[in-house]
């Protein structure tokens, strides 16, 4: 870390990231607009996220990554390791040591503390970007509260395939105000939007916006009265590995046997039940 | 002798955003940054300390008439004074007080289209721990919270509620006493008498 920046980015980029999340939280799923900074890595793969998280980190924290829900994925280790050698801060898999945790598509399965942020990664903040393609004009619709279209869209993929399809990036409506995008988490995570203890950031690096959830902010999954939200059903199956049940699973398919197993989705998770069953197995045995 | 050496500008700074943030996310939860703020050499060492976080050369401020904030502030954050209805970001000192309506009725509360271009206060307070038991509710609190209010507070939140703004316009308070207790009300939370 000698003789570079802490957190890489200048502290001019990092005060106005930050004054946009102190907006950001004031106004809850509001898209607060702001100057992405270069990076070295593409747009897309996470610069929002890591932008959020250089500008919030201080060398007490402790850094989590997640991608897909794995903290060993190429991703997320590049990512840990870019921020661990501007900071020095430490790193781990365990959601509950970490201080700040960052994540594409999935939240973790255990629950977050009021002492943890939650930075996720957004490749498209505007959930109405697939009914209207001008960005002044999704900017007026949100202002007036115009959500219709994103209403019929959902009621357009109920009636062609008799359920909504969409199997993530979900959207919720915010506190009885804004319709966001969780980002593309499975919809079996949209639940631990609403009420969280934690506060929730979202960066989206190339649309160059930061919006918030604070803790205990109702965020609630669209759906129609006679049409309740659903989410991914995992019932009767259970990880291979621990046999977590009641978790977001990953199906895994053997080409040459024709099996499926499934497997938790959340490695960090998955990994210490693991430690926590194999410790409690050798008690027991000695 | 207190230089502005002692400050981390860098270090220090993060740690008062992380709590201002967990103020802002927070509402009615009291973080001492007196640690920090007490580094600065300077005149209102704890509303230069919360606007070295925020001020630069891209936004405005005001300080309510106090020249000597006026001034340090302009000197270490290179961002220019404006009028009331101009500023982002306003600081009434405890001394100033009494330009807190005239504030509050002048200042930005933002557009339906951008929101976010609304002003930020910062107020100084008696003791954020003393006042009026108010019950707090709102993004940031689970169910509610009672918490005292001081009545410079009940009078920022007072002709807050006077200025009529509809959410998501509005503008958002962070309090702060002489013993460096910070604490935030942003627009969404509305006090009730408890």
């Amino acid at each position: 870390m000698s003789g570079n920046t802490f957190a890489y980015l200048d502290e001019g980029s990092k005060r106005e990231i930050r004054r946009s999340i102190f907006k950001a939280v004031a106004i809850p799923g509001y898209q607060v607009p702001f100057g992405s900074r270069e990076l070295p890595i593409g747009r897309g793969w996470g610069t929002g996220g890591i932008q959020l998280t250089l500008s919030i980190i201080g060398r007490s924290d402790v850094l989590k990554v997640i991608d897909q829900g794995s903290d060993e994925s190429v991703n997320a280790v590049n990512i840990k390791e870019f921020v661990k050698s501007f900071t020095d801060v430490q790193t781990t898999s365990d959601s509950e040591m970490a201080t700040i945790i960052q994540s594409r598509h999935r939240v973790p399965e255990t629950p977050l503390r009021n002492d943890q942020i939650m930075v996720l990664q957004v490749p498209g903040p505007e959930p109405l970007r697939g009914i209207e393609a001008s960005e002044e004009a999704t900017k007026v619709m949100h202002a007036e509260a115009d959500y219709v279209g994103i209403w019929l869209e959902l009621y357009e993929d109920l009636i062609r395939h008799g359920s909504i399809t969409a199997p993530c990036n979900y959207p919720v409506e915010v506190q009885g105000r804004y319709i966001m995008s969780p980002s593309p988490i499975p919809k079996y995570d949209n639940h631990k939007l609403s009420g969280s203890d934690c506060l929730y950031l979202f960066g989206a690096g190339r649309e160059k916006k930061i919006y918030a959830l604070p803790p205990y902010c109702t965020a609630v999954s669209l759906a129609f009265e006679d049409i309740p939200f659903q989410t991914e059903d995992f019932r009767g199956k259970s990880c291979c590995l621990c046999g977590a049940e009641s978790v977001y699973l990953d199906e895994i398919y053997d080409a040459a046997t024709g099996d499926l197993r499934y497997q938790c989705s959340d490695t960090g998770f998955c990994k210490k039940r693991r430690e926590t069953c194999g410790a409690a197995e050798r008690r027991l045995e000695a | 002798m207190k230089t502005f050496h002692d400050f981390d500008f860098v270090m220090d700074t993060q740690a008062l955003f992380r709590a201002m943030l967990e103020c802002i996310a927070n509402p009615g939860r009291i973080v001492n940054i007196a640690r920090l703020s007490s580094k600065l050499p300077v005149h209102s060492a704890h509303l230069t300390a919360l606007g070295l976080v925020v001020l630069d050369n891209e936004v405005r401020f005001n300080t309510s008439g106090d020249g000597k904030l006026q001034e340090s502030l302009s000197a270490l954050t290179l961002a220019k004074p404006a009028e009331f209805q101009h500023a982002n970001y306003i600081f009434c000192p405890l001394d100033r007080r009494a330009s807190i309506p005239e504030a509050i009725v002048e200042a930005k509360a933002g557009t339906l289209q951008d929101p976010h271009e609304s002003a930020t206060f910062f107020i100084e307070t008696d003791n954020l721990r003393e006042g009026a038991f108010t019950e707090l509710r709102g993004p940031g609190i689970k169910d509610a919270m009672r918490a005292p209010l001081s009545p410079a507070i009940q009078q920022a939140l007072f002709y807050r509620d006077e200025k009529a703004c509809r959410f998501p316009l509005g503008v958002d308070f962070f309090f702060i006493d002489s013993g460096g207790n910070l604490m935030s009300i942003p627009r969404m939370v509305r006090s009730y008498a408890a």
